[in-house]
Parts: structure tokens; sequence; C-alpha cells
């Protein structure tokens, strides 16, 4: 009987141990943004069936101590326990903190583990940019890269609201948020898996190439480029591209899109590519990945388009906005995070509300 | 001398710095001693050799090496104290026997089956899905072609972004409290979530790596 | 023990601030410039130096003879450059072009060499850019660093044979794009 107790007692200890969670946010000593709050309200770990849910909820209030405006900011969140995969990040884009102010990042994060394993989450800081585009951080999950690229399409979009409002005046800009609110709602997306890695194929394959958008103003052009499709899936993309340009290239994403048999498109994957490209030289990407789309689709056809290239200097390019009005990437690429931060504006506010917004720039 | 054969290009690219075999290095040397063709093409390489040295040691015009170096000072400081406060955890080795453990397990299935049995029917349900999701490997509403389930998988849904690994979930994201409007994916082997509070109009990118 | 030049003397113990600061100051650049010339670009470089002076100093208690402090922490480096490839040869890029035309350029033994000085960097940069990782990689470290053949093969993890061939491949195409420079 004693025994009994005690093997029921030892079973609670072990369930209470597997819902204990430890959680820290980890900033650098000399941080350009310090903490002044943290609100884990709502962080804990529940037991269900084999595994345990982790909803990670926290709620940072952050000071801007440097004497620049931080423009974006990411966390890297960790998990003690490591799993193959287990990193997951939290950016917060169009930020405009002036040194001093105070701002919030909500995280907000479902982490599922098998119980047994434990329970501790770090949120450490990866990265800030700041509106000159210098970066401070220790850059693991290549944040300064992706800040930098949003920031590009922020100071894009705003001049290009901007210069309506200028020419058209407020009609011509409520146009433009109603256009832009309307494409980001008939987006479609039937879901997908990615694989890394070769990937298993039964089904007979058949080579598919792409086509590829023109460009005009991108320093590379995509010239030919092939995927294996084996029924709803896609995988090995190869694409060769040229260097046009007069600077030597070291980074590059293809947008890669896909229709099906229904003649729907939709943007799946971006292919990034590091590269040693000089100026006039062609080479060649591939990627050993596969995409696996819905039982129901069926791959009919497959178009490329550049977009984003980091030159050795540092410095990006990213489409203009007259290359993003072409018809088919207005259906299928996702506005960038300020554009939807400005029909946000505009949904709450209205159109002076988001005038106002666009006289701060 | 017409016709005469000279030490291919590659020999000679070695033989400045001494990076060839002996042999063949005095082999090389008597040749060059009486063909001044390749004694020329030695100099020559000496030269590519010593302004490869100067211009390495050249800091690149488009660098303002000040700046650089102070974020990067500033940089290894945040990782070596970043270093410090993340330690490695040892995970505590309990050693049970099996006697024991049988009985704990045991006890704990029958703990579980009277929590289950006794809660509300539309949690049960919830998590009724949620063990299927476990169990299948399948949490959405698409269903994709059976594959070998080996890896990782990153399976973006309307829902959010999971990572699987061997049809297990292993890490997943998903938002109750803010709208989600994007996901994407990098075949790179990352996926990211858009999500934007309806409340402040913030906009949160949350992603996952699969590594 | 009397400190050589340009070193300071560490023991093997954790360093103090002061020296962890002096010894990032005293071989930042030559680190940064060793790296950038392998990886080819600036923001990875800066990286890549950050993490091996962090690998560095985190790992101090390997560093027992001063005089090599110099020669083991560029042995981190151009292994974290190295490793750097290795991991982004994930998605494989491969030439398929012969070299570009040169650009036009005065004869390097000109008396204006010094104002040529910014031109012949910018070719030697793109005629650094037509190597393979693995030719430019043996290059820097046997031509720059002064590293023996032996121990770049086994930072590349081949062969003494291999990275002959790497390095002879690299001289003769650097040669060769300056000679067409000419032209």
């Amino acid at each position: 009987m004693r025994s009994r107790a005690l093997l029921f007692a030892c079973a609670f200890a072990l369930a209470a141990r597997a819902q204990s969670l430890s959680h820290k946010v980890t900033l650098p000593a000399d941080s350009p943004v310090t903490l002044m709050a943290v609100d884990w309200g709502g962080t804990d770990a529940t037991a269900r069936g084999g595994a345990f849910f982790v909803d990670v909820r926290a709620s940072l209030s952050l000071r801007n101590s440097s004497q620049k405006r931080v423009r974006a900011i990411t966390f890297a969140v960790l998990s003690q326990e490591v799993t193959p995969g287990g990193k997951g990040s939290v950016s917060v884009p169009s930020l405009d903190v002036a040194p001093g102010d105070v701002f919030p990042v909500g995280i907000d994060l479902r982490l599922l583990r098998s119980i047994g394993g434990g329970a501790a989450v770090e949120v450490k800081l990866d990265g800030v940019l700041f509106d000159d585009l210098s970066f401070f951080g220790p850059n693991s999950l290549q944040s300064r890269r992706t800040m930098t690229v949003w920031e590009l399409e922020a100071r894009r979009d705003r001049q290009y609201f901007k210069k309506i409002l200028e020419t058209a005046g407020g009609k011509g800009l409520q146009d433009a948020m109603l256009d832009s609110l309307s494409r980001q709602a008939d987006r479609s997306w039937p879901g997908m898996q990615m694989v890394r890695g070769r990937a298993t194929v039964t089904d007979p394959e058949r080579e598919l190439s792409f086509a590829f958008l023109e460009m005009p103003d991108a320093p590379i052009q995509a010239t030919n480029g092939i995927a294996r499709i084996s029924g709803s899936e896609a995988r090995a993309p190869r694409i060769e591209i040229r260097n046009r340009s007069e600077r030597p290239i070291r980074y590059l994403e293809i947008g890669w899109i896909v229709k099906d048999q229904q003649g729907r498109e939709f943007l799946a994957a971006s292919l990034p590519a590091e590269v040693n490209l000089a100026p006039g030289r062609s080479g060649q990407v591939a990627q050993d990945a596969a995409l696996r789309f819905p039982e129901r689709t069926s791959i009919q056809a497959m178009t490329g388009f550049v977009s984003t290239v980091g030159f050795t200097d540092g410095s990006y390019w990213i489409p203009s906005r007259a290359s993003l009005n072409d018809v088919r990437l207005r259906r299928v690429v996702t506005p960038s995070p300020e554009e939807q931060r400005l029909t946000q504006i505009y949904q709450k506010k209205g159109l002076n509300g988001l005038i106002e917004e666009l006289k701060k720039f | 001398m017409r016709g005469k054969a000279h030490i291919p290009e590659t020999t000679l690219a070695l033989y400045v710095p001494g990076d060839l075999p002996l042999w063949r290095r005095a082999l090389v040397r008597l040749h060059v001693a009486r063909c001044a063709w390749c004694r020329q093409m030695v100099d020559v390489y000496r030269s590519d050799r010593a302004r490869l040295r100067e211009i390495a040691a050249e800091m690149p015009e488009s660098v303002n090496w000040n700046k650089l170096a102070a974020e990067m000072t500033a940089n290894i400081h945040v990782g070596l104290a970043a270093g410090e406060c993340v330690a490695p955890r040892r995970r505590k080795q309990v050693s049970v026997g099996w006697r024991p453990a049988a009985a704990m397990a045991g006890l704990a299935a029958v703990l579980v089956c009277a929590w289950w049995l006794n809660m509300p029917s539309n949690t049960t349900q919830e998590l009724g899905r949620a063990f299927h999701a476990i169990l299948t490997g399948r949490g959405g509403v698409n269903t994709f072609p059976a594959r070998d389930g080996r890896g990782l998988v990153v399976e973006l849904s309307s829902s959010g972004i999971d990572l699987r690994e061997n049809g297990s979930l292993v890490f997943g994201v998903s938002q109750d409290q803010a709208k989600l409007v994007d996901v994407s994916a990098s075949v790179q082997g990352s996926a990211s979530a858009r999500y934007v509070d309806d409340k402040t109009g913030q906009m949160t990118i949350t992603s996952v790596y699969a590594q | 023990m009397s400190e050589a030049p340009g070193f300071t003397r560490y023991d093997a113990v954790a360093l103090s601030t002061e020296q962890q600061n002096r010894f990032v100051s005293q071989n930042l650049r030559r680190v940064f410039l060793l790296i950038y010339r392998i990886v080819g670009n600036v923001p990875d470089a800066q990286d890549l130096t950050q993490e091996a002076f962090i690998k560095a100093l985190q790992r101090q208690d390997q560093l027992k003879d001063l005089d090599k402090a110099a020669h083991w922490l560029s042995r981190i480096a151009s292994n974290t450059a190295i490793d750097f490839l290795r991991r982004s040869g994930r998605v494989s890029f491969s030439d398929i072009e012969e070299m570009p035309e040169p650009f036009a350029s005065s004869p390097d033994d000109s008396p204006e060499q010094l104002l040529l000085r910014a031109e012949h960097r910018e070719h030697l940069e793109s005629a650094l850019g037509v190597l393979t990782d693995r030719e430019r990689t043996a290059l820097l470290l046997r031509d720059v660093e002064g590293m023996p053949a032996d121990e770049v093969a086994e930072r590349l993890n081949c062969s003494k044979a291999t990275v002959r061939s790497h390095i002879a491949n690299g001289r003769v195409k650097l040669r060769r794009f300056l000679e067409r420079r000419k032209t």
C-alpha cells in the first residue's frame, strides 16, 4: 500500500515537472534597446495526449536607448531542448521609434513538445535595424538582410503612395488603398509542404521549364530554368542567371510562381541563393528541395521573377512599383509589410489618418 | 631553339613559392636556368604573388573601416555576453528501474483516462483533433500526397506554420490574438507567417527555421 | 617573459576585458581582410569575423603559446570562413561562362602606379572573383597568409596533391585574367 502511494505521488510529480516552464528574455549589456518590462501572462505549458503545448505569450516593453530611430527588430525564440528544427523568430518591421521612446513587441507562438523533454524558452535579440540602415546584433538568423529589404520596400511604398497623393489627391490615394485591400483579400493560397534534401519520389517525373517575367531594371536576368514535377510535387529547381549589372552580386532571391490545372496562380516559395557573381558572369543556382501541394493540385506551369538582389557592398535591389504592377505579380505577390500597415491605418483611421502618417516620413 | 619544350605553366606557378616536391623543383630549376621564357614566367608569377599580398592587405574602398570596426567590436561583446547568459543545460538523468517505470506508466494512463472522461465534450473534440494530428502528422484541412515521411517537413496552411519531423509535429506557429495575413516559404528551409494585431495595427512576422 | 612586438602576453586563463579589447583591436583588421577575401563580400565577412573572434575568446584556454596567437586566430578565422562556404554550398553555384572581358588600363609598371592602385585593386578583386571558392581560399591561405601547403590541405579537408592543384589553377587563372587586361 505504501509503495503504491509512493508510485502515485511519483506520477504526479513527473506530470507536474513536465508542465513546468522556464522562460527568459536575453539582451546584451550594450544593447541599443532596453527591456523595460515583460509580461509572460498567458505563457504556459499544457499537457495534452502524448505531448504538451507550450504557449509562449510575451508582451515586451522596450525602450530605444540609442541615438537613432529604430526601424525593425528581430528576436530569436529558442528552446533549450534542441530539436533539429526548433528555432523560430519574431520580427517587427515598419517601426519608427525615436530615441528614448518606448515600444511594444508581442510574441505569440505555440511550440509542441514531447512530454519528458522539459520546457525552457529563451527570447534572444537577433538584430535591430536603424533608419540609416546600420545594424546591431549577432545576426544569427540573417535578420539584417531581411529587415534591410523590408525597410527598402517600406521607403519605396511610402514614396509611391505619397506620389499618388501629390498627383491624384485624396481620391487617388483612397483608390490605391482600396485596390491594395482588394488584392490582399483576393489572394488565394492552397497550402503547401516543403521538404529539404532529396525526397522519395515514386510517381513518374517530368521536367517543366520556368517562364520568367521580364524585369528590365533587375540586375539579374534569369535565362533558363527547370524543375522536376511528379504529381503535385515540384522539386530540385535549377535556374540559370546572369549578372547584367556593373557590380558584383552576392545574394539573390527568385520568386517561384506555380499555376494549377484551374489556371490559378500563387506564389509558392522563394528561391534564395548566396552567390559570387561578377559583372557579366552567368551562373546556375540549384536547390535540393521539394514543394508538395494538396493532392488535388496538378502543376501546369511555373514562372520565376527576380525579387531581391544583394550586392557585395551591402546594398540591395528590390523591384520597383512599376515592375510590381505587372498583372501577374499584382495577383500573387503579397504587399510589403509597410503597405499592409498603411492599409490598416486607412481602415482604422480613415484617409486623413493615412495622410497624417505619410507626412511623418 | 625551335620547338623547345617549356615547363607547363601550372608547374611554374607552383615552383615560385616552393610548392613543388623536392625532386621536381630541382628539375625545374635546371630548366629555368637555361630557358629565358620560363625564367620570365617565373618572374611574372613571383610578381603576381607579391601584388596579391599587397592588394589583399588593403581595405576595400566601399568600407568605412572605423565605423565597421566599431560595429564589429560591439557585436563581438554582444556575442560574448550572450554566450555567458546561455549556458548549455544538462538534462538531469533520472534513472528508474523498469518495474517502477512500468507501474508509473500504468498509473499515468489511468490518470489521463480519468482526466479525459471528466472533461467537457468540446474540449475532448479539440483534443481528439490534436491527437489525430499528432498521430497522423496531418493537422490541416488539406491532405498531401502520402510520401516517405522521413526528415523535416515545413507545412504552411491558412492557420499557420508547422514543422514536422518524421511526421510528428515539433514546432508550430499559430496565434490566437492576431490576424494571419500571409504565409510564405523559402526553399532554403524557413517559413514565415505575417500577423497583424487588429487593435494596434502592428505587424509581426513569425518565422520557423528547419535545420 | 618579454613581449613579442605586436603581441601581448596572454596567460592561459580567462582574459580581462581590457586584454580582450586589445586582442580584438590588434587583430580585427587582419582577420576581417582574410575572411573578406575568402567569402567575397562585406556583410558576410563582418558576421564571420565577429563569429571568429567570439569563438577564439571563448576558447582562450586553448591558447598556450603566445607567439602563435596570430596564427591560432587565423586558423579559427579561415575555418569559420571555409565552414560558411560549405554551409552555403547547399545551393550549388557553378560557373558556366568564360572569364569576362577585362577592363582597359595602363601597364602596371608605369611611373603612375600609385595613381592606378585603385584600378589594380578592382581588377584583382575581379580576378579573385573568377576563381572557384576552393581555388580562391587555397590561394589566399597560401600566398597571403603564408600557410604551408599541407596545412592548407588540412583546412580544406583535401589531399596535398589536390590543394596544389587548386593553388596552381588559381595562380594561372589570375595570370590569364591579368594578361587579358593588358591586351
